[in-house]
């Protein structure tokens, strides 16, 4: 046989093969999907501008969605939406909020973004405005803590500390140096720090007597005090510390406005814990530009890792690769549709694969992909099926045609163990993707799973590792294969391919395949979590949001030691003294020592 | 009464020096069918550990009939201590009794009760672990019991350190030589409690 026939022969199978699997999805999902893209292919410019939950929202308010598809639409029963909006705030737009019945939450003319909580029914009106950018639901955010709840609250009856104390050597290094963290402030970001809490563990000597939160920053009512357990951590770590607090979860806008904040009021180190889902994978947003602003500004900034699983445990919900060509959504009842675009191919050519399994979920999947932020000129939707591919259960279908995010978002409780995840290449060009599960798991997995500014140029990523990975009880860690890892720790490495203002780093070049843009080796360093703290529901305190304020708490040792120090070499000062641990994409450089990073600082 | 000699209880030779805190370190086999049997044992209240925060109410009991091995350790100074239980296995429940281990008999009403982990097994796969406050000068037991009462030979790791104060300050001296003795008293009593229960 000729090599010409037996590649005819290779490409004939593929494509069987390719069209088998393609069955696998039923008709009825097939017609499904295709009714979703001939409204999408009726998108007005104004609904263009809206992301899928607000403007499938919005139609199924107006009573436009066929029956099935607004049980399954992301709005759910709700009659609001609490969206944000990319618009300069000007008196005219606040003003026409108002007048359609919408509330303004926050507005930053910083980063030209407004919160507000609006009807569905008005939000295509709303996003017809010329001075309307977009417009997107809000709450995709979370802590990176793992708190296990209380069911009853504690009597406080002495002071504590985190085990990280001694695990990290901060007592050795205290006692040796005498560095304590005194006249460095920390600034710390999370849920919430509420007052009531930061008396009683200033009450308790668990937090300095000059703590602050900064005026109307102390978070959302519902949330769990996770600021104030990660500034026990801080204050532990560094006795000396003067603790700031501003919330990271009002929203992105208030995020990155609360950092530059906290910069302001003269926190030489920031800490945080909150990752939000629609942050750039490929570019820096709005919460990573602040941390450049900052870190410029003299800042050391740390933030977890996050919780979303690693690939060395087979616990990464993650899959990143370049888009791989699938079977046609053609086939079957949607070509009858004219519709275009195809099933990306998660296994090879040989052996095709057009979906990936959720194995565990947390009810939410994402995809993100290479184009810029406000720039995203390629159109890929994420379909979730029943396990069997009989029915479809939920949808992200946006509008990608150049001045979206490359962004497709599924929030649905709908999306469970078993299901299916469908990515479709709607319109343009293949790109390097990034589906994440969000503490899910997948069938079909990679390493990758930190992202934003969790993982940005500028920040300390830092991942986890129980203080008594080592079994052996409070003592000191050592590195090497003593301390593993938690399972939950997000891996790295990450790649970018834009520049902060969208940029491309190697024009023309988007994929993994052909190394497009820049890899950052992230996480940066590993800390301590499963600690002590007082707040409660925080006893354990587990996560990578335990672990972050453990390193931050070194930082402060050293840039008592070395105020001449700039952010970087604080970086490099933790980094290079780290307790050597591998592989790299699970721990950075390795386990941060207090003792050891303090000497550092101080013999460079 | 031999399987005394299953349980590897070992106080580190390196407590003279930097690890003076740790007063029982124990690697065992698991609870056995000829282990003594308590009684009831004490409720699972889910994550809700004791810590030196938390002076924790006594959690009730569930019913029947479970084995167990205990732990008695002699206190002075060092009332603060931290229990870490490797339970792998989902198989052991660890609480804490003001008292020796000849007077446990089980969770009764609680009388005595000083804490409890509030669940069996490891976090994300590392020892699970509980503090308690005693009473300076007091003689405490820790008691592992099986869950289920008919679960048997299930590994568990047991490590008991203690400190002055919530804070692992240092242990003053001269505690180190005296927390040893302590200890070796500690372990040589609970086989003497085990031999005469078996």
């Amino acid at each position: 046989m000729s090599i010409r026939n037996a590649l005819r022969l290779f490409a004939l199978g593929a494509l069987v093969i390719s069209t088998v699997l393609a069955q696998d999805l039923s008709d009825t999902v097939r017609d499904q999907i295709k009714q979703i893209q001939q409204i999408k292919k009726n998108f007005t410019a104004a609904q263009k501008k809206m992301d899928s939950e607000t403007v499938f929202g919005q139609l199924k308010a107006l009573g436009q969605l066929p029956s099935w598809l607004a049980e399954i639409t992301d709005s759910g029963t709700a009659s609001t939406a609490r969206v944000e909006i990319g618009a300069n705030p000007s008196p005219a737009l606040l003003s026409y909020i108002a007048s359609i019945g919408g509330t303004v939450e926050s507005a930053s003319a910083n980063n030209d973004v407004l919160v507000a909580v609006v009807p569905y029914a008005q939000l295509g009106s709303l996003a017809a405005r010329s001075d309307v950018k977009r417009i997107a639901a809000t709450g995709r955010m979370t802590t990176n803590g793992i708190a296990p709840r209380l069911t009853s609250l504690p009597m406080f009856i002495g002071s504590v500390s985190t085990q990280g104390y001694i695990a990290h050597k901060v007592n050795q290094a205290i006692s040796t140096y005498g560095y304590t963290g005194a006249g460095v402030k920390v600034g710390v970001m999370s849920d919430s720090s509420t007052a009531a809490r930061v008396r009683a563990l200033i009450s308790s000597g668990d937090l300095p007597v000059n703590t602050v939160v900064l005026p109307g920053q102390e978070g959302p009512t519902t949330g769990a005090d996770e600021g104030t357990a990660m500034g026990e951590i801080v204050y532990d770590m560094a006795p000396g510390a003067q603790i700031y607090f501003a919330s990271a979860f009002n929203s992105e806008q208030s995020f990155a406005d609360n950092i530059r904040a906290l910069a302001a009021a003269g926190c030489k180190v920031i800490v945080d814990d909150v990752s939000y889902f629609d942050e750039g994978a490929f570019q820096d947003g709005i919460v990573a530009q602040a941390v450049n602003d900052v870190t410029a500004a003299g800042v050391t900034y740390f933030s977890a890792a996050a919780n979303d699983g690693d690939l060395s445990h087979a616990t990464s919900g993650t899959w990143e690769g370049d888009f791989v060509q699938g079977a046609a959504v053609t086939t079957g009842p949607i070509a009858t549709g004219g519709e275009t675009g195809f099933f990306h191919n998660f296994g090879t050519a040989g052996t095709p694969v057009l979906y990936n399994t959720l194995s565990a979920t947390n009810n939410r999947v994402s995809l993100k992909w290479s184009d810029p932020l406000g720039g995203s000129t390629n159109d890929y939707d994420i379909f979730v099926t029943n396990a069997a591919g009989t029915s479809l259960l939920a949808y992200g279908a946006s509008a990608q045609d150049g001045t979206q995010d490359p962004f497709e978002y599924i929030g649905s409780t709908r999306v469970v163990a078993g299901t299916r995840i469908y990515v479709v290449l709607y319109a343009g060009s293949p790109r390097a993707l990034h589906l994440a599960t969000h503490r899910g798991k997948l069938s079909i997995a990679t390493a990758g799973a930190t992202y934003g500014h969790n993982a940005g140029l500028n920040t300390v990523s830092t991942a986890a590792t129980a203080w008594n990975s080592a079994r052996r009880g409070t003592i000191a860690f050592t590195g090497g294969t003593s301390n593993p890892t938690e399972t939950f720790s997000s891996d790295g490495p990450r790649r970018i391919f834009f520049q902060p203002d969208g940029t491309p780093i190697t024009p023309g070049n988007f994929l993994f395949a052909t190394s497009g843009g820049t890899l950052l080796a992230k996480p940066d360093v590993t800390a301590a979590d499963g600690v002590t703290t007082r707040t409660p529901g925080f006893s354990p305190f587990f996560g990578t949001s335990a672990a972050a304020p453990h390193a931050a708490g070194i930082a402060a040792l050293i840039v008592q030691a070395r105020p001449d120090y700039t952010p970087a070499q604080v970086k490099a000062a933790i980094l290079n003294s780290a307790l050597p641990a591998s592989p790299a994409r699970d721990f950075g450089v390795g386990i941060a020592d207090a003792k050891a990073a303090v000497a550092y600082a101080l013999a460079h | 009464m031999k399987r005394t000699l299953a349980l590897v209880a070992v106080l580190a030779a390196s407590a003279f020096v930097a690890r003076a805190n740790v007063i029982l370190d124990v690697v065992s086999t698991g609870i056995v069918s000829t282990d003594p049997t308590q009684t009831n044992r004490l409720s699972r209240t889910t994550a809700t550990i004791s810590d030196w925060t938390n002076v924790k109410a006594f959690p009730g009991v569930q019913a029947g009939t479970f084995h167990y091995q205990a732990f008695e350790l002699a206190l002075t100074f060092q009332n603060y201590l931290q229990i870490s239980v490797d339970d792998p296995n989902t198989a052991v429940y660890a609480s804490v009794w003001l008292g020796p281990a000849s007077s446990y008999t089980g969770p009764g009403t609680g009388v005595g009760f000083l804490g409890d982990m509030g669940f069996s097994g490891n976090n994300f796969g590392n020892p699970g672990f509980f503090q308690i406050i005693a009473p300076k000068d007091s003689i405490v037991t820790v008691v592992i019991n099986n869950v289920p009462g008919t679960l048997y030979n299930q590994p568990f790791g047991l490590l008991v350190e203690a400190w002055a104060d919530g804070n692992y300050n240092e242990t003053p001296e001269p505690a180190t030589a005296g927390l040893a003795g302590l200890a070796l008293a500690g372990i040589g009593l609970a086989a003497r409690a085990r031999r005469k229960r078996s």
